[in-house]
């Protein structure tokens, strides 16, 4: 193992070497490629700021979820429990309300006035006039 | 997110491995010059905004695509060609026995010309001997070793598992070492 790495090294140097070596156009044509993507990225980057932007955002959110899990997940039980408990406040309150009209709507008379036999003969007599 | 010098330092650190890596695979000069300026376009476009550090792994990956794409294309335009390329040896069968010349391979700042030219030719057989090199081998020998990405990351650009990289590396070392010896190159 140790013999092919040291061979592999050794063959690796002399192409290191040979790099030195390259023909001077096509040196310029690396160089060239190279400017050329340079330019490219700068362009990108100027095209795309906003995507760029929310795209960092995105990350950096991700980011502080993931680095706080712990907290976030208490924070998220924390907030369905409340919704929760809202919403049955908001329905029993409902219940409540409907309870009182009905109350309201059926203590209009007393019991009793309805079993008095004088009131009945009462109402009849007001009501022919 | 990486800047234009931060790209510009990359790619001016990478361009001639990738040049070579590629020219290799292809064998010719200026397709090559076109596929690693494809890829380098690419690495821009489309993963300017990754992190520097990432960069060295998609670079090698884009590459390795974009000399797939290369290949599919030529198959599909012209297999004979590419078949009959594929005989052709530029062996120089020269006199020249250049034993030595591996050996005082790290004696970088000589400025003997004979020795200057032992060094070329020698570096002239092994880049041949690359070449003939099978393409998993060839790839996976200089991820390995000339881009120094250690055996996972060597597995990851090229796609395949740990175990095959070892394959292909300790197969591919092999090979080149028995072919230097055949031309007379000392290991």
């Amino acid at each position: 193992m140790n013999q092919e790495h040291e061979t592999a090294k050794k063959i690796v140097g002399l192409l290191d070497q040979g790099l030195t070596k390259l023909d001077t156009k096509i040196v310029a044509r690396l160089a060239s490629a190279r400017s050329q993507a340079v330019t490219l990225l700068a362009e990108h980057v100027q095209s795309q700021p906003v995507t760029v932007g929310y795209h960092a955002l995105m990350r950096q959110a991700a980011d502080y979820f993931h680095g706080h899990r712990g907290w976030m997940s208490a924070a998220l039980v924390c907030g369905v429990i409340l919704v929760a408990f809202v919403a049955t406040q908001q329905l029993s309150g409902k219940q409540t309300v409907e309870q009182g009209d009905a109350f309201l709507l059926a203590s209009e008379l007393p019991p009793e006035a309805y079993l008095d036999k004088g009131f009945d003969a009462w109402l009849k007599h007001s009501s022919r006039h | 997110m990486a800047t234009s010098q931060e790209l510009s330092d990359f790619l001016a650190e990478v361009e001639r491995r990738a040049f070579k890596q590629t020219a290799y695979a292809v064998r010719d000069d200026h397709v090559a010059l076109d596929i690693v300026q494809d890829a380098m376009l690419k690495l821009a476009q489309s993963y300017g905004e990754r992190p520097v550090t990432e960069y060295p792994m998609l670079f090698q990956r884009i590459l390795q695509n974009t000399m797939r794409d290369y290949w599919r294309r030529q198959k599909v335009r012209n297999l004979w060609t590419t078949l009959f390329s594929s005989f052709t040896s530029n062996d120089d069968d020269d006199e020249h026995d250049p034993l030595e010349t591996l050996a005082s391979a790290n004696q970088q700042d000589s400025n003997e010309p004979l020795e200057q030219l032992e060094r070329s030719q020698t570096i002239a057989i092994i880049e041949q001997a690359l070449q003939k090199l099978p393409a998993r081998q060839r790839e996976a020998f200089i991820l390995r070793y000339w881009e120094d990405m250690d055996v996972a990351e060597t597995a990851a650009a090229m796609g395949c598992s740990q175990g095959s990289v070892k394959t292909h590396c300790s197969r591919a070392v092999h090979t080149l070492a028995a072919m230097l010896e055949k031309q007379g190159v000392e290991r």
